[in-house]
């Protein structure tokens, strides 16, 4: 999983490329936990253009820095799902709790 | 027109994306749509998932798939393992829950191979192994 980051006037942008499945998960933690942490952003957003797939491991991601980013006091929103990663997000329920945004 | 393949693999992690994408490259004969093709992914990425999370928690195992469908193209995939088995089946397809203390799952797996597929079976033997079978009918085109 390739992470790129950018942090821009409270707001911190993480980019995803890859697959959200078990495999790719602690990998996922482990790149992004420390930017969320470091930065402490009011605002993160997860660029999810670049990842084709998810599972519910997926669902487990996006839930894990959602509640990390909330506990640091930032909200969490959604860029970029392809229609496969909201089908699967969405029966998760995570899009009732972390919003899908268009623009970045 | 019938057709059926087989696979087996150890129960590493790596072995996930392998799996789905050797399970859709076979259903490709049958000329899916494609989002038919991603749910049939995602459920085979859950259940393999699953037999190498809690079927082999502890050791490394192999996991074995058969993919097929019959005459009016409903296609059954079975997933196995020799692993721990489940105890409380019922209790294993609640949505939530997960027997995984330790990392981060979200308990989420079976209600979404409930969801992408038209029939979900379970049978599981303690200290056994699990197998997982589930069937779909695709959609003409």
């Amino acid at each position: 999983m390739d992470v790129i980051s950018r942090y821009e006037g409270d707001v911190l942008i993480i980019s995803l490329s890859g697959e959200m499945d078990h495999h790719n998960l602690m990998d996922i933690k482990l790149k992004t936990d420390p930017l969320i942490i470091e930065y402490r952003p009011k605002l993160l957003l997860l660029d999810l253009s670049k990842v084709p797939f998810c599972d519910s491991s997926g669902i487990a991601a996006v839930i894990g820095r959602y509640k990390l980013a909330r506990s640091l006091g930032a909200q969490t929103v959604l860029h970029g799902l392809t229609p496969q990663v909201r089908k699967v997000l969405s029966l998760g329920g995570v899009l009732g709790l972390v919003k899908e945004v268009v623009k970045k | 027109m019938k057709n059926k393949m087989n696979l087996s693999f150890l129960s590493r992690s790596s072995n996930e994306g392998f799996a789905r994408v050797a399970v859709a490259g076979f259903l490709m004969q049958l000329d899916p749509a494609l989002d038919e093709l991603s749910e049939i992914k995602t459920v085979v990425s859950e259940a393999v998932t699953n037999a190498i999370v809690h079927g082999y928690r502890d050791c490394i195992g192999t996991v074995y798939i058969s993919a097929s469908w019959d005459a009016k193209e409903t296609v059954t995939i079975t997933v196995r393992d020799k692993g721990c088995g489940i105890e409380d089946i019922a209790r294993a397809r609640r949505p939530l829950y997960t027997s995984c203390t330790t990392g981060e799952r979200a308990g989420m797996g079976f209600t979404i191979m409930e969801s992408f597929s038209d029939s979900l079976k379970v049978y599981s033997i303690p200290n056994k192994g699990t197998k997982v079978v589930i069937r779909r009918k695709l959609r003409r085109k």
